[in-house]
């Protein structure tokens, strides 16, 4: 309890200190989200790399370094237990949508894309792209939605999921990893790869998947990209996200760019008081519209969500949101909680879950008044995260 | 240290240049930057890899090809830079040896806006194949600038073990401009690393022909 309202109250004074005089009026409006609760993941040097909601939030998917992916409930944070299988890093998780709620499947650079269930923890399926193959990540679309696509180390592979058997292997497009392949909402045949070689492809997936006819357009981004996103009302922008820290953001249909940010760190850490920011986790978009936020994160594990303006005159403006107190190293994953359907009284107030390098999943209050900044939730408590043995995560209710 | 001294890179570098005059080579040799990382796990830590721009051209003798519009084709021509317009481009017929020769011929492409959505149906995937699918150049920016961009741009990719090596410059250049290309593009990789110089096990500069000189 003590450690607790030491935190808030360091947090607090860093607050203040760093308050401008008045040279960024809009720093005030930002909201500090309250630390609920802290989870331990493990107890050795593992990393949490994504977090993945269940479709009706019953539970969460966590990959770790350790090459395995354990499961939460993303309500209380309870340790559901653990899915292992993969003999080499963990690249991509997701859950199967309703047809088939206990599904979460998973690729890993073993070259093999697993399915588990998520009630006995079992592995139920495995496709092979091979011994020497890695898979960087992997979607599930296509015309009559049986495809199941994978980035790989140049290329895009596709199978028939219901009969496992390969139908297509894209080896033209790319010259290095690629790291995203998206099938894109609403837009049923298209995919888009983006790669380590600086490009995205859009292709075109029906019939019979050849490079020579099937890539539609390419975008070149000029450098090795990390993620990309596709988001707007139509589904056709697209973010993206490299891996020296730049953002860019693209009408993938016309193939146009809408801004790009070369120094994305230097505007987001000029858009706040804090610490210089030194990586990006991801982006958001809103659930409708065209709204596009960037979240920002510095070394020692502050997070801050800042706006994206791309439409006349790119910028980045300050943070909505910014927590800090949770995580003591880089985070690679954060989960808003509000892309839940129905809220119940137990998620109402709940921003997210995020995850980082310190082995950390904290979970983050949101201060559901729209009225000014900075308001604790008092009734916050930090679990703290003991070393010494114990299996599962002590739960503490609020 | 923790940081990059400016003197044991300047005097690096000098020495570098005297060596390469003892001993002349019939080439003009590249000068590389040679990274050794600590602390950084390939497995675990996030990916280092990108390009970035130098301050100085540390590959002049880079051809360039615009496939143009009709505006860019003009200026193209001015300023005596390769150029095919869309029927040329047209007359490959999507032949994937001709596109293969037109990909070897040039170290980079540029192209129009109008131009570069027709890429894939007038060539098919063989520049992708290549690694040279062009960059875009729109109207509102200097071609020449464009293309001085293009040659200034530098790749660095670690890729399993802790060592890589960056062309950072060659012999033709000032020793002030290698010492520029050097100070940037360290300043910049390591901005990338989550524990920076931490990170930096040590730096060495090394001329194609000559023997390493550490830095760091």
């Amino acid at each position: 309890m003590e450690d607790a309202m030491d935190m808030e109250v360091e947090v607090e004074v860093e607050a203040e200190e760093h308050s401008p005089s008045s040279s960024n009026p809009s720093d005030s409006s930002f909201r500090r989200f309250g630390l609920k609760n802290s989870i331990q993941t493990n107890f050795g040097n593992d990393y949490v790399f994504e977090i993945t909601p269940k479709f009706d939030w019953s539970m969460m998917g966590v990959s770790l370094s350790s090459n395995a992916v354990k499961l939460y409930s993303p309500t209380t944070g309870q340790y559901c237990g653990e899915c292992r299988g993969h003999s080499d890093t963990v690249n991509g998780i997701s859950f199967s949508g309703p047809s088939s709620p206990h599904v979460l499947h998973s690729c890993s650079s073993d070259g093999t894309i697993r399915a588990w269930d998520t009630r006995s923890f079992k592995e139920v399926s495995c496709i092979s792209a091979g011994p020497s193959q890695e898979i960087f990540s992997f979607s599930f679309g296509g015309s009559s939605d049986s495809l199941l696509s994978a980035g790989c180390k140049s290329q895009i592979l596709f199978w028939d999921w219901r009969n496992k058997k390969q139908v297509a292997c894209l080896e033209d497009s790319h010259v290095d990893d690629v790291t995203q392949v998206h099938f894109v909402p609403h837009h049923q045949n298209k995919l888009i790869s983006a790669s380590v070689d600086g490009l995205i492809c859009i292709f075109d997936t029906a019939g019979d998947i050849n490079d020579d006819e099937h890539m539609e357009s390419v975008i070149n981004v000029g450098t090795s990209i990390g993620k990309v996103g596709i988001f707007g009302q139509t589904f056709e922008k697209l973010w993206c996200l490299t891996h020296i820290e730049t953002l860019s953001v693209w009408d993938w249909k016309e193939g146009t760019n809408e801004a790009n940010f070369e120094d994305a760190r230097k505007l987001a850490s000029d858009s706040w008081s804090l610490d210089h920011v030194d990586y990006f986790v991801d982006c958001h978009s809103a659930e409708e519209g065209e709204g596009l936020w960037v979240i920002g994160g510095t070394n020692a594990g502050t997070l801050g969500y800042f706006p994206v303006k791309y439409k006349g005159g790119a910028a980045i403006g300050s943070p909505e949101a910014v927590l800090g107190g949770g995580h003591s190293d880089v985070v690679r994953s954060v989960l808003p909680m509000s892309g839940m359907a129905g809220t119940t009284s137990k998620t109402r107030g709940i921003f997210g879950w995020t995850g980082g390098e310190d082995g950390r999943l904290c979970c983050w209050l949101s201060d559901d008044s729209s009225a000014t900044s900075r308001s604790w939730m008092s009734s916050n408590l930090v679990l703290k995260s003991s070393r010494s043995h114990h299996k599962k995560n002590r739960h503490q209710p609020y | 240290m923790s940081k990059l001294q400016s003197d044991a890179l300047r005097e690096a570098i000098s020495g570098i240049f005297s060596d390469c005059n003892e001993k002349k080579r019939k080439f003009t040799e590249t000068i590389e930057l040679q990274i050794g990382l600590k602390n950084y796990d390939p497995q675990k830590d996030k990916r280092f890899s990108g390009s970035v721009k130098l301050p100085h051209i540390p590959r002049p003798k880079m051809k360039v090809c615009m496939l143009g519009d009709a505006q860019h084709v003009e200026e193209a021509e001015k300023i005596s830079l390769a150029y095919m317009d869309v029927e040329a481009l047209k007359k490959l017929n999507k032949n994937k040896k001709l596109v293969k020769k037109l990909a070897k011929k040039y170290h980079a492409f540029l192209a129009s806006e109008a131009v570069i959505k027709q890429i894939p149906r007038l060539l098919g995937p063989g520049l992708n194949k290549a690694g040279k699918f062009p960059t875009l150049v729109t109207h509102q920016e200097s071609l020449e600038s464009k293309v001085n961009e293009t040659k200034a741009m530098v790749k660095f990719q670690l890729k399993k073990v802790l060592c890589m090596g960056v062309a950072i410059g060659n012999l033709s250049m000032e020793e002030k401009q290698v010492f520029q290309n050097v100070q940037l593009s360290v300043n910049f990789l390591v901005s990338l690393l989550k524990k920076n110089w931490q990170n930096v096990k040590c730096l060495h500069l090394k001329s194609t022909m000559g023997k390493p000189y550490r830095v760091f």
